[in-house]
């Protein structure tokens, strides 16, 4: 204990004129009294170091035989040397000292009174002092308890004073109970010694530490402390100026850090109560001040200025308190004491060094007490001010943190991209940044940039406190992107890594979508039994049972598809919101078309009357009356049914965007048609105004232009419009004066072609790129097979080398697609045929006849490559390209297998195999030959004719009974 | 060396004991005197050599270099109840000596003006604030004279006066005075960098006024908060008073919003900051299902 070593309570410096009766002058210099006095004048200057120069000579002058020469009086010396000792620190040097003077200067009843050593019980109580600020306290309890039975005289020591260090030695000792009891004592007044207010102060602050030291009940001694301080109060009560000089404040603080890491977190609060910070400091001396009217002593004028000083220093212990008392709030739970704390402290102290901890404070309270834009100003006020700060990544963290869960999701992109740029990407504080901004992409549907940041984050942090979250989006992202096999094992790893999961419904929901999509119907089921066992009450659970009936509809089992719908409109129809209206709006045509298939017509009726009470306007609306149609005019409601659906169309056309116009249209025109019949459906698709003057919009005109040629281009009516070519074309040129932003991909590309058609290559190929622009659409290959057809036709070079670049695109982008990627093949093999370029020809034939997909064009494709190969000279391979059309199906495509079958028979004559030539020709002739007058077929046959007739002559063989009738008799 | 003399007055509640305060005056020129102090003015005091007063003249406080007062009766044993916290005892202790002494309120801090000044302090400590309003109004016949010091807390009496009163617009311009800048738009602005016992005072008048005044229990809150925290929780019955409050308000909002845990947290805070800190009975009933 410092303060104990510092300043001694028990100070007797008096002892002048004690040795001056033994002085031995041998030289001045040594004489004892001499030394004595000039040691007692440095000591009385605090110059210890200087009095111990003095008393070191005594010491070894007169030590050796110092208690025989001067009696027990001669520990007086060693006092004195112990006292320059401790306050030099020398502690153990003191200690001896003191030991020295208590153990051989002790006085005898037969002392004389000159000789007496007046210090000697002083002494004991000094070295249970020395030993006490050595930790050793149980040694000094000895030391006082034996001077407490064998005092001092009074007057030679504060007895308070004493009183209070061994209640602080109790205290340190581990014997608070010892030190509790003494104190009560004390500040009861008990044995009549009034200690001094400071003093009874710094025993409390003993026992303090001991209430706060790491090895205590740390419950228990919370209680006890508070109803010590509840006890004595008043009597706890200094002046603030006190509270500092005498560095409680400082002490307190101390405390209160250490009772408030020990989770006493009421009694550090209460300590701190007890600070005195400086502007109670400034006014207790200005109050002091008053008393003197004016004629303030320098010495007060001085602590107000320096006190004022530190009132407005930004950086002294009031702030130190400050912060460490928001720290216990927030410790104890209390959030809004902390802000009120660190808002104080970051308008009031704005030059403090403790300011990144106060803003980053005001930051993470304002944030707890659900002030999130405030705490987001505070964060990015903190970014600015201490931008390299070692708190800036958690800073960061709970800035990002804050934007994100707050869904400030085009904020949190920004910030996170901000915040990672100088990051490596193997740094750990990129796992926040990586999931904030993919899990963002993911709200704010940027759904492909979405799966790439997460992809990349679930790799490169597969231990991420967010790997639940993170694995889950990216899993989503795919299925949004309709990559439903990449979904699948992704989706069934979640669910098994995390079957708990918030997400897990929505996961299961994803998953059941993507076996659907897959064709995978029992999964589909499979997953959406599991998904309603296991989250029961999932909001978007009518979905789910909606693709339950889907899957069971595509299964054919159309009980069970009824079953699941019913349960699903149900649900929909008892939860609220925009979204499950839709759902059940859905559902209701599918159990339209449910009923249809269970031929419940009541039931078809029941469901339009319902969707059109509560979810007409909607998109279904077109393909629920569509559907009840049949029913609707078995009751008798055909007519208003299409009013219904006119409606509907005109309302599309009225809108902004026109979308659901095709589908509407669609079903419209296929409807009336049945039911009108084709003449009159055409005049209302030229008339088709509304009745109330509605304006309808251009898609809508584009639509009824396309629904017309439609109608007129159907082959089955070609009878019923004599001038349909006509007015095809008027009408395919009237859709050319839109402006193509407004029409559908489908009218461009029919558009195009139509110009195509026509010749009008050049324009064509706008059309086909303005749809082609738009991206990959349903309509996106015809547009590139419609450019590729042009650019083929062309005959120039760099025309030919687009083509092929068209065609080549097609056939690698479009493999889900083979019709197209047949029709591109073909198409390829055709320009290089025609150029000549027999191989490439080929190469591209024999790719497409290993193709079981592509049946369209399979004879052009065996015919063409036996002439390639009958170009390259290689007779063999071209004999087996034409192989394919002796036998079904390819000799039945007579346009191809007359002319393949003639020439394999002339490669065969060229090689000699006239036998084989003539099995050949026969054989064609036999099968062929009412084909002579055919457009294509015919000159082939009359030219086997021919060779029918020679070879049986040049091989000799004999005449068959039915030449007369294949018309090859001579 | 206490001189003291009684004389009677008589006052229109009765007979009314009082002591004459001796003084020791010295001039401007350096010579002393000794004295009763009777009455004072403006600008002066009333003197006296006889201890019942009789004689009296004025002295020019201009021509006064240094006066010492005596102390009146039962001052400091006032100051040491005020100290302790006794603030019922000590506002009668008060009352007492400044009836006594209102002949000597225009005296600049003397004890007439300060006894009434506690006496309005432990008022204001115990809650009895339309008391308190009452009391300043009617003290407005005898102003009291108090130097810049003391000035300050009767200033903030101002403000717990308006408050007894719930003259709530009149305390929003009060408060008013106090607000500082608010460069970091926080949504309520700073007061200036005042004592933090001052500081404190006027947080639990502007939560009061938020609360009661202004209906915004989310910011009377935060108040309640400062209130309790901003002077380090040195003000004994200003922290049970503010945390009690907080605790209310917390409590509502816990019975609004059931199931959050951090808000049941924060109760508990309070709940122990009340038990352990506000005194004997501070944590009303209500709320001790806070701390099981």
């Amino acid at each position: 204990m410092l303060f104990s070593v510092r300043s001694s309570l028990f100070t007797v410096f008096v002892l002048a004129g004690l040795f001056g009766s033994h002085a031995w002058a041998q030289e001045e210099d040594l004489n004892i009294q001499t030394l004595f006095e000039k040691a007692g004048t440095e000591m009385e200057e605090g110059n210890w170091a200087g009095a111990l120069i003095p008393l070191e000579t005594i010491m070894k002058e007169y030590g050796p035989s110092g208690y025989q020469d001067f009696g027990p009086a001669f520990g007086v010396m060693h006092y004195r040397y112990g006292f320059c000792l401790k306050n030099l620190k020398r502690l153990e040097d003191a200690l001896k000292a003191y030991e020295t003077c208590y153990n051989e200067g002790k006085n005898s009843k037969d002392t004389p009174r000159d000789k007496m050593n007046p210090v000697w019980e002083l002494s004991l109580l000094e070295m249970g002092i020395i030993k006490q600020a050595l930790g050793r306290y149980e040694d000094a309890i000895k030391d006082y308890e034996a001077f407490a039975r064998n005092p001092a005289p009074a007057g030679n020591y504060d007895e308070a004073a004493f009183r209070v260090q061994v209640a602080s030695c109790y205290s340190k000792a581990g014997m608070p109970d010892k030190a509790k009891a003494l104190l009560d004592k004390l500040i009861s007044g008990e044995g009549g010694v009034a200690p001094k207010a400071d003093g009874v102060f710094r025993a409390f602050l003993s026992l303090l530490d001991s209430w706060t030291a790491k090895d205590a009940d740390h419950a228990a001694t919370e209680k006890q402390a508070h109803e010590f301080i509840d006890s004595n109060g008043p009597k706890l009560k200094l002046a603030p100026f006190d509270m500092a000089r005498f560095d409680f404040n400082g002490r307190l603080l101390g405390l209160a850090r250490a009772a408030s890491d020990n989770n006493q977190q009421t009694l550090a609060i209460r300590l701190l109560s007890l600070i005195a910070d400086s502007s109670a400091i400034v006014r207790d001396l200005q109050l002091r001040a008053l008393r003197y009217n004016g004629r303030v002593p320098e010495l007060l004028q001085k602590e107000i200025e320096k006190y004022t000083k530190e009132w407005q220093n930004d950086d002294g212990l009031d702030w130190i308190a400050m912060l460490t008392l928001a720290s216990c709030y927030e410790r104890l739970g209390n959030f809004p004491a902390g802000y009120a704390i660190y808002t104080y402290c970051i308008t009031t102290a704005p030059k403090s060094s403790h300011r990144p901890m106060m803003l980053f404070g005001a930051m993470r309270t304002a944030l707890a007490t659900g002030q999130q834009e405030l705490s987001k100003t505070l964060g990015e006020q903190f970014r600015k001010e201490f931008p390299n700060h070692e708190f800036a990544g958690n800073v960061n963290t709970l800035l990002l943190e804050n934007v994100f869960f707050s869904k400030q999701y085009e904020q949190a992109v920004e910030l996170a991209e901000n915040i990672r740029k100088s990051l490596p990407p193997d740094s750990e504080d990129r796992d926040l940044t990586d999931f904030v901004m993919g899990a963002s992409f993911f709200n704010l549907g940027r759904i492909e940039e979405a799966q790439k940041e997460l992809a990349s984050h679930a790799d490169r942090f597969p231990e991420s406190k967010f790997k639940e979250a993170s694995r889950y989006f990216e899993a989503s992202s795919l299925v949004r992107m309709k990559k439903w096999q990449e979904a699948v094992p992704k989706l069934e790893a979640f669910d098994k890594a995390f079957p708990e999961s918030e997400y897990i419904g929505f996961a299961l929901l994803d998953l059941a979508t993507a076996h659907f999509q897959l064709a995978k119907y029992d999964k589909c089921l499979a997953v959406v039994d599991s998904l309603e066992k296991r989250r029961p009450n999932l909001p978007d659970l009518d979905r789910a049972l909606a693709m339950r009936g889907d899957a069971n509809l595509m299964l054919n089992a159309n009980e069970k598809a009824e079953t699941a719908y019913l349960k699903a409109r149900e649900l929909g129809e008892s939860m609220e919101g925009d979204g499950h209206k839709a759902i059940v709006g859905r559902v209701l045509v599918q159990l339209v078309r449910v009923a249809k298939a269970l031929n419940k017509p009541k039931d078809i009726v029941a469901y339009y009357d319902d969707y059109m009470a509560k979810y007409s306007g909607g998109f279904y609306d077109a393909e629920v009356i569509v559907g009840s149609l049949e029913a609707l005019k078995a009751v008798e409601r055909g007519k208003e049914a299409l009013d219904a659906l006119e409606k509907v169309i005109v309302r599309l056309g009225s809108g902004d965007s026109g979308t659901g116009i095709e589908e509407a249209i669609g079903s419209y025109t296929q409807n009336y048609l049945e039911i009108v019949g084709p003449e009159p459906l055409l005049n209302r698709l030229t008339n088709f105004v509304p009745k109330d003057g509605a304006p309808i919009n251009n898609t809508l005109r584009a639509w009824l232009n396309m629904a017309k040629i439609d109608l007129l281009e159907n082959d089955s009516y070609k009878d019923k419009f004599p001038k349909r070519v006509a007015q095809i074309q008027v009408a395919y040129e009237d859709l050319q004066t839109f402006n193509k932003d407004e029409l559908s991909s489908y009218i461009l590309v029919k558009v195009g072609r139509d110009l195509v058609d026509r010749g009008k290559d050049k324009e064509a190929l706008d059309w086909f790129k303005a749809v082609m622009d738009r991206g990959q659409s349903e309509h996106y290959p015809l547009a590139l097979m419609g450019k590729a057809r042009v650019l083929a036709k062309t005959g120039e070079a760099g025309s030919f080398q687009e083509a092929v670049s068209a065609f080549n695109q097609v056939i690698r982008e479009l493999q889900d697609k083979p019709d197209y990627v047949e029709e591109a093949m073909i198409e390829k093999a055709r320009i290089y045929f025609n150029r000549k370029q027999w191989r490439e020809s080929a190469d591209t034939l024999l790719k497409m006849a290993s193709d079981k997909r592509f049946t369209r064009t399979r004879a052009e494709c065996y015919y063409t490559l036996g002439r390639c190969y009958e170009n390259l000279n290689e007779t063999d391979n071209a004999l087996e390209a034409y192989t394919p059309f002796v036998g079904p199906p390819l000799e039945n495509v007579v346009q191809y297998s007359a002319e393949a079958r003639l020439r394999a028979a002339e490669i065969q004559i060229k090689k000699g195999n006239d036998d084989k030539a003539f099995r050949l020709i026969k054989d064609t002739v036999s099968r062929m030959y009412k084909l002579s007058n055919h457009e294509v077929a015919g000159p082939f046959i009359l030219k086997a004719k021919e060779h029918y007739k020679t070879l049986r002559k040049k091989l000799n063989e004999p005449e068959h009974p039915d030449e007369g009738l294949w018309g090859v008799r001579e | 060396m206490k001189k003291s003399a009684l004389i009677f007055l008589l006052s229109a509640a009765g007979v009314l004991r009082a002591e004459t305060l001796s003084v020791q005056i010295t001039s401007q020129s350096g010579e002393p005197t000794a004295a009763f102090l009777v009455s004072a003015d403006k600008d002066g005091i009333f003197i006296s050599t006889a201890a019942n007063g009789g004689n009296s003249y004025k002295l020019p406080m201009a021509n006064i270099r240094e006066i010492t007062v005596q102390e009146p009766t039962g001052w400091s044993a006032a100051m040491q109840a005020y100290g302790a916290g006794q603030y019922d005892a000590a506002e009668g202790m008060f009352a007492r000596i400044a009836d006594e002494h209102v002949k000597i309120v225009p005296m600049q801090d003397g004890y007439g003006s300060l006894a009434r000044l506690y006496q309005f302090l432990c008022m204001k400590a115990l809650g009895k604030l339309e008391v308190l309003g009452a009391a300043m109004d009617k003290q407005l016949a005898n102003p009291l004279s108090l130097g810049p010091l003391y000035l300050e807390e009767f200033v903030d009496l101002e403000g717990w006066s308006l408050l007894g009163k719930k003259d709530w617009q009149s305390l929003g311009v009060f408060l008013k005075k106090f607000e500082d800048g608010n460069p970091l738009n926080l949504p309520q602005a700073p007061f200036k960098r005042v004592r933090t016992a001052r500081l404190a005072e006027l947080c639990y008048l502007r939560a009061n006024l938020n609360e009661h005044g202004e209906k915004k229990p989310d910011m009377a809150l935060l108040d309640y908060h400062r209130a309790l925290t901003l002077d380090l929780g040195s003000n004994p019955a200003l922290l049970r008073m503010a945390a009690v409050a907080a605790l209310r308000l917390t409590d509502e909002k816990v019975q609004s919003t059931p199931g959050d845990e951090k808000l049941v947290k924060q109760a508990k805070s309070l709940a122990l900051v009340c038990r352990d800190l506000g005194g004997k009975g501070a944590l009303p009933a209500d709320y001790e299902k806070y701390l099981k």
